[in-house]
């Protein structure tokens, strides 16, 4: 297979050289076999998946921006508060709690010990987030990291890391950029990325998606 | 001791792979994957922390060599095993026969927490050590802050079943856990940065600070550069 000859970073772009999906599969088809799931279960676990995407954090973290009692409540209890604009609420079972970037603070997260995500807020974990190098390195060199994500921060920035070891994960709250004046919270969400959410990058405003502009006719109507 | 996972601060690693690259499913057995593992969950035969601690069980060259998906459901593969609801001749009957199933270091006995689930020890704003050494086994505290002083920043909002329990197949009595903020500096004293690290910690990995300790960790704490200085 060559895997010696490999550095380890190109080891860590390979996603599957080991008959995974045989083994996958193989799992599945031993349970079926023994009567101990269905085919429909695990099509209805697999669908519930859909549902856990960065869209979920980015949703709160529009609304944070624009309305500063939301924005209280869902720092002082996520979970609760989320269920006001995320629906259903897919949490399976762990709790929630929303960082808050500051002017002087700068919250990152990783899970060291294996890989662990607030899945239903920021979606499944990339691979870099995964990477055996992201969990040794984020905690003890955050700048240097962020920097290969391109994220210059300024030296008065105190650095905050979050080890997620046990059922709380973390979502961050980027500062809200400048130029989104007047925005709506859809276009603010489409500025929040899962790296945002992660705390590996900071909103682009150029990236927004802007709302469709309402013709005068259709202002007219909806005033009338 | 397995304790190949146990990476954070750990040298030797180069760049970030794959950042361009935010995706997260190539294919959709990787969903099929994470179904069956939380099926096995929902149907009560194994706790998420069961499943890591098969992952953590893994070979070494294993762990450090192969892919994500294959840590993911070689570790999936096992808690299925040990729990007794397959076993590994089911399994062959779907493989080819140049197929391994990988094979993990025999599960040690597991070990208790001494908090309780009503009762919580400390309080936000308390300054704690965490203690070392601690047992071996299933333990979601990592070597970096083992012997370190942090100081509260918050308790969790529920009790969760003891790792040390729950990583083994055991019963055992629920802890809360607690938010421990602790300086950069004091982890790795030629760190660059001066922030922090927090991290989320069972009661029964941490311990009360003597009087003498509390006061020369609240010094530090202030002037982190004074110790050091006194030192040299």
């Amino acid at each position: 297979m060559g895997c010696l000859a490999m550095t380890s970073e190109e080891k860590e772009s390979l996603v599957h050289f080991n008959h995974e999906k045989e083994r996958t599969l193989a799992l599945r088809d031993a349970l079926l076999a023994r009567g101990l799931h269905t085919q429909p279960e695990v099509d209805a676990m697999e669908k519930g998946f859909e549902s856990w995407t960065p869209d979920n954090g980015a949703a709160l973290v529009a609304r944070a921006w624009c309305d500063s009692s939301f924005r209280e409540r869902l720092l002082d209890n996520t979970l609760a508060t989320a269920k006001d604009v995320v629906h259903p609420v897919p949490f399976g079972g762990w709790d929630a709690v929303a960082l808050e970037n500051t002017a002087k603070v700068h919250n990152v997260l990783v899970c060291t010990l294996c890989s662990c995500t607030i899945k239903s807020l920021i979606g499944q974990p990339p691979g870099w987030y995964k990477s055996l190098a992201y969990r040794a390195r984020l905690v003890r060199e955050p700048r240097a990291v962020l920097r290969e994500f391109g994220l210059e921060l300024d030296p008065d920035v105190s650095i905050k890391v979050w080890d997620i070891t046990a059922e709380t994960g973390y979502m961050v709250i980027p500062r809200r950029p400048a130029g989104t004046e007047g925005w709506s919270e859809r276009e603010l969400a489409s500025i929040v990325t899962k790296k945002c959410l992660i705390g590996v990058a900071l909103p682009d405003v150029t990236a927004g998606v802007r709302d469709e502009p309402v013709s005068q006719t259709e202002r007219e109507a909806s005033n009338a | 001791m397995p304790d190949v996972h146990d990476l954070g601060g750990a040298g030797g690693y180069g760049a970030i792979p794959d950042i361009g690259k935010d995706q997260e499913y190539e294919e959709r057995w990787e969903w099929t994957l994470m179904a069956v593992l939380r099926l096995g969950v929902k149907k009560g035969w194994y706790r998420t922390d069961a499943y890591r601690h098969a992952v953590e069980r893994l070979p070494r060259e294993f762990y450090r060599n192969n892919a994500y998906y294959d840590r993911m459901l070689s570790g999936v593969t096992r808690v299925h095993i040990e729990a007794g609801v397959i076993c590994e001749d089911d399994l062959r009957k779907h493989l080819q026969d140049q197929v391994t199933i990988p094979v993990v270091v025999p599960m040690l006995p597991g070990h208790g927490g001494s908090g309780s689930a009503q009762a919580t020890r400390f309080q936000p704003g308390e300054r704690v050590r965490v203690r070392s050494p601690l047992p071996e086994g299933h333990v979601r505290a990592p070597g970096y802050v083992r012997g370190k002083i942090g100081r509260i920043v918050h308790r969790g909002r529920h009790a969760l079943a003891f790792p040390g329990r729950a990583g083994h197949r055991e019963e055992g009595l629920p802890e809360f856990t607690y938010r421990v903020e602790f300086d950069r500096l004091a982890l790795w004293s030629e760190a660059s940065d001066k922030g922090t690290v927090t991290v989320d910690l069972a009661e029964s990995y941490l311990e009360s600070l003597s009087l003498a300790e509390g006061v020369a960790a609240l010094v530090e704490s202030l002037h982190p550069n004074r110790a050091r200085l006194a030192e040299t």
